[in-house]
């Protein structure tokens, strides 16, 4: 054989092998049930992987990031609404499924998970249901701070907070932490509020976690973040406490949310999965990860973890987070623009 | 910080980065040019060690320390700076190294002074001098500096990248994403200019043109051995001993998990397929367009550069809206985005490196390889095979190992574009790093580090053990 038809027969060789690799990667989702997860893949994993080795369904798991949050899944739910790939949606909020449900993008499933959470934590109709919540929390530095609710809560009304963190408001958790804000305050009141939160210091950074780890490093003191994210850094050795954030005297129990995708192939198994992951073994198995979050439907208290324990009780003193779709919507308009501010050079071909 | 703020904060930042870079660069290459044998080799070796490090091992080393200069935002900008340009710089210092003889050298400029040409006449001379190789390298630096996104996310350094992230919070239309990203388009095309030019030019290297003293100056030898040992300091050692930490702590555990495995093999296939890609569009655009010398040829390769100079994330956003459109919806499910996307971001550095690296090719000895080649004799034959590896195999494998390196590493564009069951190591550790559990990733990143160069060394092996058969 010559040089060059060695050279060409090498090629094509390679070519044939790429394309038989890429053909098995494209053929993973063939059979699988395709789940887009933005709750922590750490443990929503583990979970998943569970259900594949009990059921035999096997999963395809897609996640999310705290950082490309902003072009995250419910993003890209949207953007894939005339040909979705995803069957089963399980978001870490609800506030993000209750706008997907909003623009006709859910299909309705009312199975024996959705029964036993309680109605303040699900969609009437069963577009999605609310499981494994957690708490929105003070973290503090036990070595800065004493753990004074009043003497905190005081410091954040009037003192100076330059050495205070929360996350970038404009997704995830903190996002309906605003939205709820937004309902409490009205217009007016949140940009007034959020302009002295400013003002007096407060530093915005990319996530909780981040949050987490700068108040447990000592470069701030108290911020605010989820209950999951302060037990990492307690696991992690952090000498940290927390203490529940009120809104109007209410606690904010924000749940994990499922969702079937509607138009999705595998309406069967998306139904399976949904009901394992609102199931009470789920839910407890939730509570005794790292995670420790909270269930909402009925358990056996014995088998609650001791950390988890007062989480729950906050829980039952909850806002019924399914009321702020509306002003989330209109505080993420008003937090674009005011993060981003006006933009005196508009973009080029409008 | 609105859009304008963001475009000028970035241009700004990338004008200073690329002064100070071009000044730098300029010091190192003559430095470079004064030393020999071993210490040469070492002080190369040294210099291009800080521009292969992947932003995922820097972010993964400075992200935590981002996060606790927040009392001191300025103190970040300069961190994040400093290392962008230590990572830059010798991108800089390679494109004035292996540029063709200037058509004007420095004593016909210095004459063009003393016979007090016209203001015009000099100013053309001093165009075609050894500045328009200092101009491509300032280009190349802004460039570089203003499309960096992947360690400004990491380290949330400000600029247009972070405002365009952000922007996309309530979801942009594909004709939304194309607008904002024409700004930083228009502003990157006058900085290509001059690179693209660069490219379009023949000539030897001007190996024996002594265009500056090369004898040792104290001043500028102790600057360049205090920045090369602070590159290496800052880029490489410091992200690389909390790499090998990172081995000790449940490096085991890794092998235990089936995934590992998988997003090892989605990287390699990423990898694979776009070298492949790259390296086919990057040799036909030398030969048809930049060999062939015409103007219609330049303009096409600079329509070509384009997207690879909007950034990753502008450009993953782009795809991701064209793709799910009616007429490309069809391979919306498929690698081709991905593919297609990282191809057009790793084609301007390719063409760099090919150019670079053809300005090694001795003709005179590869011929004579293949007259050897077409010996009657077998053992002559098989000289001809090892000697070809010699002169011309090594710095094939040399391009395919840096291009595949590139695709490895490239996790900004697997984030937008990978399809449902494709994830690739690269964009799981990216992803997690977000998170701030960085102790549990060190082991990970070790491993995603380290299998690379595992697969080049057994090739290399693999071909040594092919070479001692064939001359046995």
């Amino acid at each position: 054989m010559s040089n060059s038809a060695k050279k060409i027969a090498l090629g094509v060789s390679l070519i044939a092998v790429l394309i038989a690799a890429w053909v098995s990667v494209v053929r993973r989702t063939d059979d699988a049930l395709v789940v887009y997860c933005a709750h922590d893949l750490i443990f929503a994993e583990e979970i998943l992987h569970d259900f594949e080795k009990e059921t035999g369904i096997k999963v395809i798991i897609v996640g999310d990031t705290e950082a490309t949050k902003s072009l995250g899944l419910v993003q890209r739910l949207i953007r894939e609404k005339n040909n979705p790939k995803c069957d089963l949606f399980w978001n870490n909020q609800v506030l993000g499924t209750i706008d997907l449900a909003e623009q006709g993008l859910l299909q309705p499933y009312k199975g024996s998970g959705y029964e036993r959470i309680p109605s303040q934590f699900k969609d009437p109709e069963g577009l999605w249901t609310g499981f494994a919540g957690r708490m929105r929390v003070w973290i503090y530095n036990n070595e800065t701070v004493t753990g004074d609710e009043q003497a905190i809560v005081e410091q954040f009304e009037t003192g100076d907070l330059s050495r205070m963190a929360i996350a970038m408001p404009i997704y995830g958790t903190t996002l309906s932490h605003f939205s709820i804000l937004w309902q409490d305050l009205g217009e007016k009141g949140m940009k007034a509020w959020f302009e002295d939160l400013q003002q007096r210091g407060c530093k915005i950074v990319p996530g909780n976690s981040t949050v987490k780890n700068l108040v447990a490093e000592g470069v701030c003191d108290i911020g605010w973040t989820d209950s999951d994210d302060f037990f990492v850094g307690l696991d992690d050795g952090a000498d940290v406490s927390m203490l529940p954030i009120r809104a109007n005297g209410k606690t904010i129990c924000l749940p994990n949310s499922v969702a079937i995708i509607r138009g999705t192939k595998k309406q069967e198994d998306a139904a399976r999965l949904m009901d394992y992951l609102l199931s009470e073994k789920i839910e407890l198995a939730l509570a005794k990860s790292a995670a420790r979050q909270i269930p909402l439907g009925p358990f056996e208290s014995g088998d609650l973890p001791d950390d988890v324990k007062p989480l729950a009780e906050w829980a039952k003193e909850s806002v019924d987070v399914t009321q702020f779709s509306q002003s989330r919507n209109e505080c993420l308009k008003w937090l674009e623009s005011e993060l981003l501010e006006q933009n005196p050079v508009a973009p080029l071909g409008e | 910080m609105n859009w304008t703020e963001a475009l000028i904060w970035s241009a700004g930042r990338s004008l200073i980065l690329a002064i100070i870079g071009t000044v730098i660069a300029n010091g190192l290459q003559t430095w470079l040019r004064g030393l020999s044998g071993a210490k040469k080799k070492r002080a190369w070796g040294g210099l291009l060690l800080p521009f292969f490090v992947p932003s995922l091992m820097t972010g993964y080393c400075y992200r935590d320390t981002a996060m606790s200069l927040i009392h001191f935002p300025w103190a970040k900008e300069i961190l994040y700076g400093l290392i962008v340009m230590m990572q830059a710089v010798p991108v800089a210092v390679i494109i004035l190294e292996f540029s063709s003889s200037p058509a004007t050298s420095a004593t016909a400029l210095y004459s063009g002074g003393l016979m007090k040409l016209a203001s015009t006449e000099r100013w053309k001379l001093f165009l075609t001098s050894r500045f328009q190789y200092s101009l491509a390298a300032f280009c190349l630096l802004f460039v570089l500096s203003f499309q960096e996104a992947d360690l400004a996310a990491l380290m949330q350094a400000s600029g247009w990248t972070e405002w365009m992230f952000t922007k996309h919070v309530g979801g942009l239309a594909l004709q939304e994403t194309i607008s904002l990203t024409l700004w930083p388009i228009l502003i990157q095309i006058p900085f290509l200019v001059p690179i693209v030019l660069w490219l379009g030019k023949a000539g030897d290297r001007n190996f024996n043109i002594i265009e500056r003293s090369t004898l040792s100056q104290p001043g500028r030898d102790w600057f360049c051995t205090a920045w090369l040992s602070l590159a290496i300091a800052i880029v490489v050692i410091v992200p690389g001993s909390q790499l090998i930490r990172g081995i000790f702590i449940g490096f085991g555990s890794l092998f235990l998990q089936p995934s590992t495995f998988r997003e090892l093999s989605d990287a390699l296939l990423i990898a694979g397929t776009t070298t492949v890609g790259t390296l086919g569009l990057a040799v036909a655009c030398r030969f048809f367009l930049i060999q062939n010398g015409s103007s219609a040829g330049r303009w096409l390769l600079f329509c070509l550069l384009i997207p690879g100079s909007m950034g990753n994330l502008a450009l993953g956003l782009m795809l991701a809206g064209i793709f799910q459109t009616e007429p490309f919806q069809i391979a919306y499910d498929t690698p081709v985005p991905l593919v297609l996307g990282e191809i057009l971001a790793i084609l301007p550095r390719t063409l760099i490196l090919l150019h670079c690296l053809s300005r090694m090719n001795f003709p005179a000895s590869e011929y004579l390889v293949e007259m050897l080649k077409s010996s009657p004799d077998v053992r002559q034959r098989d000289q001809a095979i090892e000697l070809a590896w010699q002169t011309q195999g090594r710095i094939r494998f040399i391009t395919v190992a840096i291009v595949g390196f590139w695709a490895y590493f490239e996790v900004m564009l697997p984030s937008i574009l990978a399809m449902p069951g494709l994830a690739p190591v690269g964009l799981v550790l990216y992803n997690n790093l977000h998170y701030g559990r960085i102790a549990a990733l060190g082991a990970k990143l070790a491993l995603a580090f380290m299998f690379p160069f595992l697969i080049a060394l057994g090739v290399l092996q693999l071909r040594k053990l092919w070479s001692r058969l064939l001359l046995n």
